[in-house]
């Protein structure tokens, strides 16, 4: 494909002709020569050496020869997991390849990402996290990813992925992404165990529980030391967990109905459920800095005996408080909660996956054998020595565990997906984990790809969080709201409304 | 020599005064990031803004020096540091000084040339194109070369260029002495404040790099030291959840190692200003040499 | 004629030419670094995508321009960028010659420097750093400032959450960050001023406000005017990471200005070509304004830049 790098080498020629000079005018007087490694792996790109490991098309016949697969991916720890490292090695061990990450922070992945394209030094896997961001829809649209439908019928293991999930992920009817399954249902009730039972209350079931439970965090002195300086529920970031509106029967972000698209801030059952969290602030019950306390600040009062429910992810957050237990030294007992009202929210389901462009893997040849990759990933075997991995690494203590974080941001398998091993809290938080999934409704936006919604998405939503959190503090009121629904809806969001509409219908027919 | 009339006492008085709070209100949060990096988890839980700790540890340090990444990636940075440096020292002397002098033809024109660049940049995709046509990506030449001037400083640096009195200039050029002589032991010897300035101004902005690092470098053991410091303290931020999506929470790391890294990561290159500071004492400029 | 001074000119330039050779090497640098990467501003006029390039993205004439100036927030976004400019012009800008010009009446060296490293820490915390710090003294309900106004008998008052704050909030901490770092460069302008001059204007019976106004002011005025110059060229360039930092669901009305703007609808929706369109246009004003000025310095019989 024509694209402009590959312009005319004369230019090509001058460029670097003065580069050189201005290098060698900059550092004559340094006695450094000419830059290491000018000609690096700038001109060809990764993937020509993964060739090496094909020879063998079909059937297993290839195992003992490793193929080498090229990925770009984001990391969370301090620095980026090692080449040498057990995560690393384990994932190659398992999966039967060896792995050459690019890694890049988080934070610039979206400038890293679109350098990349420019210069088209693709590596054979981009690790994505929203597929649904413009940059990446448009390249799928231009062509520059692999359609994955065609092949994944000779991979067995990419065929088992909950059917909701791979659903979810389609662009425009089509499969371009290997997925990294994540429980369908995150958020829960995180309580204090210890508070729970000094105020001698059950898990709550209902709003009317919920509220109590909070009432009682702030006014009897759940954690017993004489002072009235506790309170029910940490927030922060300004956000407020949409699961509490589906306790009232709010849909989950879109109410699907008679085939029109109703957005869950315009139903009345959202509208009650705000007016409960108003009163959940003024009375004192959650924290009144919450728009804009940071959450390490926001979790001090956790870890200081000042607050006793939140309402976060259980298999990401519950595990952390633990670890920081260890370190503050002031220990105590968490507990995940029911669903309320036995209703809760349901996510997609997914963190993004694997994209495949074709500036990279050039044959179908090549495509198999990424993919193989990933199947072989997902074997039963492969599954069975991630679970006995990340169930012993469960058991280590702290500072020689690995962070399961990097395992789970690397591989394509359901396996790492809640919290693994047999200790009795990562049992309970299994167990809840699911009985959320159980009664969760789903986002019928899901899988919609609504281009209003995909280009002004961003503003749209924090139009209605701002009015949210507003409405929350008093600052407006009922008016207030239907004001700021009004510039949604007529900035829009009721265009998006109507897209979602369109789209819904064209998937039935 | 100092004013002893009451009006210059007042004076005095109060300037020291205002000077003294000011330097208080910004070395007070400096010793709160030291004092939480010595403190213990629980200590620095427990109290609101930490100044003295009481349950002195070393628990923070031992923890960022348990890999070799924190070294390693503060000696990349000191490296690009001093070498960048010395390269843009170099570059922007001689392009200043040209620009300086009144009898260049067209200096008004390069000048907003170059002022043109300040003000429009083409982003970092072009950049990155050009760095790979150049063929320097992953070397460390694509942090130092694409970077030998910054215009801003350029600029800064014509200026007091320029303030020179040409008289010097002149008498020089009738002994015959030819213009790189001129730069080197007349022009730039008598603009010490003006490039220790410099120095400084050029060694924090390669302290600083980071995203052209992540960029232009794909192995990560090149990798200089903010992009450490900024993994840990973004990752503690906003900005990770996204649509009820929630990542690398189990990566967030005490804050008393985030004060920590602040601490080494900050340290060295808050040493540079005073060890330069002497070039900007008064009256070595023109007394000494008119006289 | 014509010809007459076009040799001339040549013939300057050939007495000169080892000046023009030291040139070279940083104009070349300017050529390839800085202008060939210029071109990239098209994509302005595109809806471009890295995929595509810059020849393959399609040409969509001013659309993006047109989207900026019809969007219900440009308004909102010029007014609340020009303001927290406005700030920035009228107190960043002056403190650190305030500030310089009484580090400069010190008499004690020791005491002079110690003072100068000081006050220049702050400069190397991130804003994240430096809003925590924010948060955590002013903001968090036992902190030293809510303590002290429960001590007075006053209510909690959160200063973040308050739009009437968030400008002065803003500059104070630009300030409490900055100043310190933007005092070296007059100090080393200082340095070039002659002691005679001092002393002659002592000998005359001048007082200290005297001698700063009729010395050290003079002495240093061609540095402010180029840096006056220099920071009108970015004048709606904010420290995006301070701002978006401060903002939040309450002051967005006041705090939203056109970089986190961009950020919002370029970055996190990936839109490349509208976020230059935003560029260029910041670009465009910044560059009016420093012909203005550049001008007007002259009128005033200063050098100016160019």
């Amino acid at each position: 494909m024509p694209r402009e790098k590959r312009g005319s080498s004369a230019w090509r020629a001058i460029l670097l002709l003065a580069a050189l000079v201005v290098a060698a005018g900059c550092t004559s007087n340094n006695g450094g020569s000419e830059a290491e490694g000018s000609e690096g792996n700038a001109s060809n790109p990764p993937a020509s050496d993964s060739v090496n490991g094909s020879g063998a098309q079909q059937g297993e016949g290839a195992a003992g020869k490793n193929v080498t697969v090229s990925m770009m991916n984001t990391y969370f720890s301090e620095t980026a997991p090692s080449d040498e490292g057990e995560v690393v090695r384990s994932i190659e061990q398992f999966s039967k390849a060896e792995l050459d990450i690019t890694w890049v922070p988080q934070n610039v992945y979206a400038e890293r990402l679109n350098v990349t394209m420019a210069s088209g030094d693709m590596p054979q896997v981009l690790m994505v996290d929203n597929p649904f961001h413009t940059s990446i829809l448009n390249g799928v649209r231009s062509g520059m990813f692999w359609e994955l439908d065609g092949y994944l019928d000779e991979f067995p293991n990419l065929q088992t992925f909950d059917p909701a999930l791979t659903a979810n992920l389609q662009i425009e009817g089509k499969t371009y992404v290997i997925p990294r399954p994540r429980p369908l249902v995150r958020n829960g009730l995180i309580i204090r165990k210890d508070w729970l039972d000094n105020v001698g209350m059950e898990l709550p079931r209902t709003i009317d529980d919920f509220y109590e439970l909070l009432v009682a965090f702030k006014d009897d002195d759940p954690d017993g030391n004489g002072q009235d300086d506790t309170y029910g529920m940490m927030l922060y970031e300004g956000s407020i967990p949409r699961d509490i509106f589906s306790w009232f029967g709010a849909p989950n972000n879109w109410k699907l109905e008679d085939g029109a698209f109703v957005k869950d801030i315009e139903t009345a059952e959202f509208r009650e459920g705000l007016r409960f969290v108003r009163r959940l602030y003024k009375e004192g019950l959650i924290n009144a800095d919450f728009p804009v306390v940071v959450r390490n600040e926001a979790r001090r009062d956790l870890y200081n005996d000042r607050v006793g429910v939140s309402m976060e992810a259980l298999d990401a957050v519950v595990p952390f408080y633990y670890f920081q237990m260890n370190t503050t030294g002031n220990r105590f007992e968490l507990v995940a909660g029911h669903p309320v009202e036995g209703k809760a929210n349901a996510t997609s389901g997914h963190y993004g996956g694997a994209m495949i462009p074709k500036t990279s893997v050039r044959t179908e040849e090549e495509l198999r054998e990424v993919l193989r990759y990933f199947d072989t990933q997902r074997s039963a075997e492969a599954t069975e020595q991630f679970r006995v991995l990340v169930t012993e690494n469960e058991t280590r203590e702290d500072d020689a565990k690995f962070n399961i974080d990097d395992l789970k941001n690397i591989i394509v398998n359901e396996v790492a997906m809640y919290p693994p091993g047999d200790s009795e809290l990562n049992q309970m938080l299994r167990a809840r984990m699911e009985e959320h999934a159980d009664v969760s409704v789903a986002d019928p936006s899901l899988g919609l790809l609504s281009p209003t919604q995909i280009e002004q998405g961003q503003q749209l939503n924090e139009l209605l969080s701002d009015a949210i959190v507003q409405f929350v503090l008093g600052e407006i009121d009922e008016g207030g709201l239907d004001t700021a629904v009004e510039q949604w809806r007529s900035r829009g969001g009721g265009k998006v409304a109507e897209e979602l509409a369109a789209l819904y219908g064209e998937q039935r027919s | 020599m100092p004013d002893r009339s009451l009006g210059g006492r007042v004076f005095d008085a109060v300037n020291i005064v205002l000077l003294l709070l000011m330097g208080l209100v910004t070395l007070v949060p400096f010793v709160h990031v030291i004092a939480s990096s010595f403190a213990s988890v629980a200590e620095y839980n427990r109290t609101d803004f930490l100044l003295i700790p009481t349950e002195f540890s070393l628990k923070a340090y031992t923890y960022i020096f348990t890999t070799d990444a924190l070294p390693r990636s503060l000696a990349v940075t000191v490296m690009i540091t001093v070498i960048g440096t010395a390269i843009n020292l170099l570059c922007t002397s001689l392009l200043a000084y040209a620009l300086s002098r009144r009898r260049v033809h067209f200096r008004k024109t390069i000048m907003f040339l170059i002022v043109f660049t300040l003000i429009f940049q083409g982003g970092l995709i072009p950049d990155y194109l050009i760095v790979r046509e150049a063929g320097l990506l992953n070397s460390y030449w694509a942090l130092l070369i694409p970077r030998a001037i910054i215009p801003f400083y350029l600029i800064i640096l014509i200026n007091f260029f320029r303030n020179l009195p040409v008289e010097l200039e002149e008498s020089a050029r009738m002994d015959g002495c030819g213009d790189l002589r001129l730069l080197f032991q007349i022009v730039m010897p008598l603009s010490k404040p003006a490039l220790a300035t410099l120095t400084l101004f050029y060694a924090v902005f390669h302290w600083n790099t980071y995203m052209h690092a992540i960029l232009y470098l794909t192995d990560t053991a090149k990798w200089p030291i903010q992009v450490l410091l900024r993994q840990i303290v973004l990752v503690s931020q906003a900005g990770f959840v996204e649509q009820g999506v929630v990542e690398g929470e189990q990566s967030i790391p005490p804050d008393t190692v985030r004060m920590a890294v602040i601490t080494v990561a900050t340290f060295p290159i808050l040493l540079v200003y005073p060890f330069l500071q002497k070039h900007f004492a008064k009256g070595i400029l023109l007394g000494s040499v008119k006289g | 004629m014509r010809t007459e001074t076009r040799s001339a000119i040549w013939r300057d330039m050939r007495r000169d030419r080892w000046i023009y050779l030291l040139m070279l090497p940083g104009l070349l640098y300017f050529l390839v670094f800085k202008y060939l990467p210029m071109g990239g501003v098209v994509i302005a006029f595109q809806n471009y995508h890295p995929f595509t390039g810059f020849w393959g993205s399609p040409w969509v004439g001013w659309t993006h321009f047109e989207r900026l100036f019809a969007d219900p927030d440009f308004f909102r976004l010029l007014r609340n960028t020009l303001l927290l400019s406005l700030y920035n012009l009228g107190l960043g800008f002056p403190a650190p010659i305030l500030v310089a010009l009484m580090l400069n009446e010190l008499r004690v060296q020791w005491f002079k420097r110690s003072i100068q490293t000081m006050i220049y820490i702050p400069h190397f915390m991130s804003w994240v750093v430096v809003v925590a710090m924010f948060f955590v003294i002013f903001e968090s309900q036992d902190s030293i400032f809510q303590s002290l106004l429960a001590g007075l008998g006053f209510e909690p008052h959160s200063i973040m959450m308050d739009r009437g704050w968030f400008r002065p909030m803003y500059i104070l901490q630009a300030l409490w960050r900055d100043t310190g770092w933007g005092t070296i460069i007059y100090l080393a302008a200082l340095a070039g001023i002659s002691p005679e001059l001092y002393e002659s204007s002592r000998i005359d019976g001048a007082s200290r406000l005297r001698q700063i106004w009729h010395i050290t002011l003079p002495g240093i005025r061609s540095t402010i005017v180029v840096l006056l110059l220099l920071r009108l060229s970015d004048v709606l360039e904010l420290s995006f990471e301070h701002v978006f930092l401060l903002l939040n669901a309450v002051n967005r009305e006041v705090g939203d200005v056109f970089d986190t703007y961009v950020y919002r609808v370029g970055l996190i929706n990936g839109q490349l070509s509208y976020s230059t369109a935003v560029g260029l246009f910041k670009g465009v004003v910044g560059l009016a304004l420093v012909l203005l000025a550049n001008w007007l310095a002259k009128k005033f019989g200063e050098e100016g830049i160019f």
